[in-house]
């Protein structure tokens, strides 16, 4: 019974820092697929209750734009026109969606496999790097609609009617700005661990 | 079971009944107060949360996932403010649901009581299966009646049931299993 | 640990630290019934509620854990199972709630043990019983804190098993699962835990939970991440800590019994185990959920009499019958007013560090009235006399 079992401790300061850098990855790997699910989820509802508003939104868009091409054309062509927009406009937002969930779900996973030492390649770093910059775009843009609630010039007044109210707004703030840190995060974590494994030559720090 | 614990659900039972009976006289305020309470609850959920961590999780190993988790209930909370009158469906979706877990679990503590040989194991059963059929039927007909007032009455309904149950539960004798 | 060690292993120590057969099992007995006496069984036997030394699984599903709740539940496990090490450790950049909690993880040779064994000194068996379950239990629950708090008690999958080789030794992963009526299968390293839980003051966050049954098993060496250990890992070898509780139990009460002058940390009885070693290396190498049939073997052959099994209801009509200016001097009663000077004393000095944890802890001889009225009965025995009367 006298042997000595600590050498199986792997304590030394890279493999604690190592360690932290691991466990980081991987909940903000878990914490970019929730943000994906989430993203999903969110926008379906206010879309299916805002359903009503949004069609009528883009009934008046498609038939400004016939009014604007020849004010004589007939109300088919303007039904017609109205249908056309309405498929391209909801394809488009479909696209958007499933393009954003794909993205971050692939960028989420890679950073949980990357963490448990089951993956290699750094193409989701830079996809992380986008979605890093698309958040911050994301923030500028709700703090530019803050001011301008502030000044009274909402978009709401001239947009339209269905646009986010100051609380969705301030949701999607939060939001936006917890995606800007579980990215940060996630960029900085994949390096570190990158740059520790090529020292350790590969394979999670649980393997020694 | 003690008697603190034997007031308390006779206390809850009568609160649950008489607020669902407010509700079925004024649907009208139904949604929004309901919607209120739950976003109130995610907020404060939220932010209990959002202060473990800071105190407390942030030198836990792991404790990175605590600080998501109060993001995500505290942005539940903000939408659930922002989604009142008609567009309080979401909420009584999610209450529904909530009703079915607990039915769910009601039927699993069901099975077990009956492993213990409870001797009223399925009264549990019953009350378990009841409350996931009328979660199911209440969640199914949010998406065809599309009316407020409509929903309110079915949530008054679960809520009632709700709490007669837990009423006569503080009645209940209680198999208290002795480890030794 | 597990009653093979409070009760059969607390018998062998006892006997080889001088004790004749009939103490020894008056130590032994009370050593493990302070895993069993709940406010059930206070409830049974109409004893007073404060000298309760555990909980239940059905009391602590009761439990309130709110502010008074969470005292109640830290008073009787911070001190009998989880002595706290060093109540003044510090933690740097963190805050106050953190740092209280921090300062309730148990480990060996802390200040606190000395205390522990000294109020133990002059007084009866059932009080160098109590010192010696709380001993061993700091041996065995080690870095794990006797009130709940996710942010120091939970664990994750960080966990290996350290299996000894000719050469070295082999690591292998341990699973857990949380099916409580499921058995702990050593041979395919899958055991049983609590379930992970959000709640920082839930009682599945209470003790080692989070690490199932591993710190109750004698033979189990596993490396693991604390939540407090800021990613480092920790080395748990039980066969190493067992065998130290086991030398150490043999000092203490060569200490209560005389043979020292004063009881020092860091002090083992090596040269009194050293015959009976390899036996003890043995039993606690086994690779068995419980080694009870060994440890009562080993202590029925140190003192040649038979160890009786352990009889919760053996000391109840005593007790019960017992006039009640008597009751104190009946096992039972001796056994209570035992738990209730421990439960005193810890709680005092927790108190008195400035640690909310554990509640209020009042001077009764500056301040008086205010006191739990069951902790009145230790100025009504007069405590500070010798109790084997």
């Amino acid at each position: 019974m006298e042997k000595n079992f600590e050498s199986c401790l792997n304590n030394n300061p890279v493999s604690i820092k190592y360690r932290k850098s691991e466990r980081t990855l991987y909940a903000t790997g878990l914490g970019c697929m929730g943000y994906a699910i989430w993203s999903v989820i969110r926008t379906l509802l206010q879309t299916y209750f805002r359903y009503e508003d949004i069609k009528e939104f883009f009934n008046v868009i498609a038939r400004e734009v016939v009014q604007v091409m020849d004010p004589s054309l007939g109300e088919d062509l303007i039904r017609l026109t109205t249908i056309l927009t309405d498929i391209l406009i909801i394809a488009l937002m479909v696209v958007a969606l499933v393009v954003s969930f794909l993205l971050r779900f692939y960028v989420g996973r890679s950073a949980c496999l990357e963490a448990v030492g089951k993956k290699k390649r750094v193409i989701y770093i830079v996809f992380a790097v986008l979605i890093l910059l698309f958040d911050i775009f994301s923030i500028y843009g709700a703090a530019r609609e803050f001011g301008n609630m502030a000044n009274g010039t909402s978009t709401e007044d001239y947009l339209a009617p269905w646009m986010p109210n100051f609380l969705d707004e301030v949701a999607e703030l939060l939001l936006s700005i917890t995606s800007v840190i579980i990215m940060l995060e996630m960029i900085v974590n994949a390096i570190r661990v990158k740059v520790f494994r090529k020292k350790f030559k590969g394979g999670s720090v649980n393997e020694r | 079971m003690s008697k603190m614990k034997r007031i308390g659900y006779i206390i809850s039972g009568l609160l649950m009944i008489l607020f669902g009976l407010f509700l079925f006289l004024f649907p009208e305020f139904g949604m929004d107060a309901i919607t209120i309470i739950l976003a109130v609850t995610m907020l404060f959920n939220g932010i209990k949360l959002l202060v473990h961590y800071s105190a407390l999780a942030r030198h836990m190993v792991g404790g990175k996932y605590i600080l998501y988790l109060g993001i995500v209930v505290l942005d539940l909370g903000i939408m659930t403010i922002s989604m009142s009158g008609s567009r309080s469906m979401p909420v009584f979706i999610y209450l529904f649901v909530l009703f079915i877990f607990t039915g769910v679990l009601d039927v699993l503590k069901a099975f077990e009581e009956k492993k213990n040989k409870a001797p009223l194991w399925w009264v549990r059963l019953l009350v378990g299966l009841f409350s996931v059929t009328l979660g199911i039927l209440a969640v199914i007909s949010c998406f065809f009646l599309k009316s407020p007032e409509g929903m309110t009455y079915l949530f008054c309904f679960a809520l009632v049931y709700s709490g007669a149950v837990r009423f006569f539960k503080a009645f209940r004798k209680t198999a208290v299993v002795y480890i030794r | 640990m597990n009653g093979d060690f409070h009760y059969y292993a607390t018998y062998c120590t006892a006997i080889l630290a001088g004790y004749s057969h009939e103490e020894a099992c008056d130590i032994c007995y009370s050593a493990q019934f302070v895993d069993l006496c709940s406010r059930t069984f206070l409830s049974s036997v109409n004893g007073p509620k404060a000298a309760a030394t555990t909980q239940l699984s059905a009391e602590l599903v009761e439990q309130k854990t709110d502010f008074l709740g969470l005292q109640e539940i830290t008073r009787i496990w911070a001190s009998f199972h989880f002595l706290p090490y060093d109540l003044h450790a510090e933690k740097k950049r963190c805050s106050r709630a953190y740092r209280n909690k921090y300062r309730m993880i148990c480990n060996s040779n802390g200040a606190l043990l000395a205390d522990t064994v000294n109020l133990a000194k002059d007084k009866s068996l059932q009080a160098v019983g109590i010192a010696m379950h709380i001993t061993a239990d700091t041996w065995a629950h080690k870095y794990f804190a006797g009130t709940p708090s996710m942010a120091i008690n939970n664990t994750d999958n960080h966990f290996f098993e350290i299996m000894p080789e000719e050469d070295g030794y082999k690591v292998r992963p341990l699973k857990f699962s949380h099916n409580p009526g499921a058995k702990d299968d050593i041979e395919n390293a899958v055991y049983v835990n609590s379930l992970y839980q959000t709640s920082e003051n839930t009682v599945m966050n209470l003790g080692h939970g989070r690490a199932g049954h591993l710190p109750d098993y004698s033979f189990i060496r596993y490396k693991y991440l604390p939540a407090w250990g800021d990613y480092k890992e920790i080395l748990k070898d039980n066969p190493s800590d067992y065998i130290h509780a086991f030398a150490q139990l043999v000092y203490a009460m060569q200490y209560l019994r005389g043979e020292h002058e004063s009881f020092e940390l860091n002090r083992y009885a090596w040269e009194t185990i050293e015959p009976y070693r390899d036996e003890i290396e043995a039993i606690l190498e086994k690779r068995q959920l419980s080694d009870s049939d060994d440890w009562k073997a080993l202590g029925e052959k140190l003192s040649g009499c038979e160890i009786p099994d352990f009889d919760l209801e053996k000391y109840k009509e005593e007790y019960k019958k017992a006039p009640k200016e008597e009751k104190g001097y009946t096992f039972l009663g001796k056994f209570f007013l035992g738990a209730l000077a421990q439960k005193s004393m810890v709680t005092g000095k927790i108190y008195r560090s400035g640690n909310p944890l554990a509640g209020v802890s009042i001077d009764y001889e500056k301040n008086g009235v205010g006191a739990v009225k069951d902790y009145l009965k230790l100025f009504e025995y007069s405590y500070g006399g010798n109790q084997n009367e």
